[in-house]
């Protein structure tokens, strides 16, 4: 008596499964690694995201110790529209990161987020 | 004009557009504040105001009735912006029962809740909503318990992520807190009031790999969020013991789906027999038609 019902609900929410369009962007992977500690600063940090986003109108900011010389602007990755890339200015000494990321996914839903990550002093020659 | 130049003009064309969504709040709908994503829980309402579908979510346990009967109910709930902070669902359950005496099987009452989404604080993950939950009786079937008496909720919800905490327990900051708590009233002199709460927490394998560390766990895994929820049923006016159940599970959330299980422990005797289970499919409706039904109405 009550497979029937049970049926009827699960075939209607298959039947919703093909009507997906794309949907809220959120953070798949950093490089660096969310919370990670790296030896040297790296030339770009890439962000990689569960959606394709609209790269000319996402936004990352980056900010480090004293002495660092920022970002650039966000540029899109060849080939990976689910990704974005900013290059680091030099200097990038030693300390603590923050990136702080705003991104328009394809469907026009905007997401944000925050994470940081260190570099590590550089051991004495 | 050659096609490349359609695309051009087309492209200016959305510049304002997008600049107007990048100056918006980001990410309304969803249950999302700042960094936080507050899923949809199965037992008590998170505090989001959203375009979401719940179905089916169907439940199974034995009643406390003696001797027991095995209920399972399949339920829907559609939830509707109307404006950004302002939504109301609509929500019903058909129930089948195995009793000695026989099975019988039929619609408890059909709800309405309305929902005002009245803080949402990005910067210490915090929700706030105030709503009403009417439930109208005589909708249902009084033979699997359906109430002729409406009642009237008026209720508080919240959700608070773990941020805040100190970076020396930065494992514990994708936890989060949501609950609920309302006055249930019913439109009748002689029928009991009760208090209805509940709450939920939560641990978010996306937060912690997105926002706090990623310690390498795999896609599969950052899209699972634990949880325990606890729901109470307390009656106001006499002194029957309060009701609820303990119900630990998992939430797997995809970008348009999200798929749950719990098992439905009973806190006492009168509020069940043995441990039951709760499944759901949750839809983001504001995912799936971003430009249609998915959006606020105004």
């Amino acid at each position: 008596m009550v497979t029937r019902p049970i049926l009827v609900a699960v075939a209607t929410a298959a039947a919703l499964a093909p009507l997906a369009a794309a949907a809220h962007a959120f953070l798949q992977r950093a490089e660096p690694r969310v919370g990670s500690e790296v030896a040297k600063a790296p030339p770009a940090i890439r962000l990689s995201f569960t959606e394709d986003i609209v790269v000319p109108f996402s936004r990352v900011a980056v900010s480090g110790p004293p002495g660092f010389g920022g970002a650039g602007l966000p540029h899109a990755v060849a080939g990976d529209a689910r990704s974005l890339a900013v290059d680091l200015k030099r200097p990038a000494p030693p300390g603590a990161y923050t990136v702080r990321w705003r991104v328009l996914s394809v469907d026009t839903h905007v997401t944000e987020g925050d994470f940081s990550f260190q570099v590590r002093p550089q051991a004495a020659p | 004009m050659d096609k490349d130049m359609h695309s051009r003009l087309a492209a200016l064309g959305a510049v304002p557009t997008a600049l107007i969504l990048l100056a918006a709040s980001p990410a309304a709908a969803h249950g999302i504040v700042g960094d936080r994503f507050f899923p949809a829980t199965l037992i008590t309402d998170d505090p989001a105001v959203a375009d979401e579908l719940t179905l089916p979510q169907v439940d199974g346990f034995k009643t406390a009735d003696d001797p027991p009967a095995d209920q399972v109910d399949i339920s829907g709930e559609w939830s509707k912006r109307i404006t950004a902070n302002f939504g109301i669902s609509f929500d019903g359950a058909w129930t089948d029962l195995k009793t000695p005496g026989g099975d019988v099987s039929g619609f408890q009452n059909f709800g309405t809740t309305f929902k005002y989404q009245a803080i949402t604080d990005a910067p210490h993950e915090l929700m706030v909503s105030v709503g009403l939950e009417a439930e109208w009786g005589g909708t249902g079937a009084e033979k699997v318990g359906a109430d002729r008496t409406s009642t009237l909720t008026p209720t508080f919800y919240f959700g608070k992520g773990a941020n805040d905490l100190p970076a020396g327990l930065w494992w514990a900051r994708p936890l989060a807190l949501t609950g609920v708590i309302g006055y249930a009233v019913p439109l009748a002199h002689a029928a009991p009031r009760s208090l209805e709460s509940g709450f939920a927490i939560e641990y978010s394998f996306r937060y912690l790999s997105a926002h706090v560390r990623d310690v390498g766990l795999p896609s599969f895994v950052n899209q699972l969020t634990p949880l325990v929820e606890v729901q109470l049923e307390t009656p106001i006016a006499d002194r029957q013991p309060s009701t609820g159940t303990i119900n630990p599970g998992m939430i797997w959330s995809g970008n348009r789906v999200q798929f749950a299980l719990e098992a439905m422990a009973p806190i006492n005797r009168a509020s069940g027999r043995t441990v039951g289970a709760v499944f759901q499919v949750h839809w983001f409706l504001d995912d799936m038609f971003p430009h249609g039904i998915g959006r606020p109405i105004w």
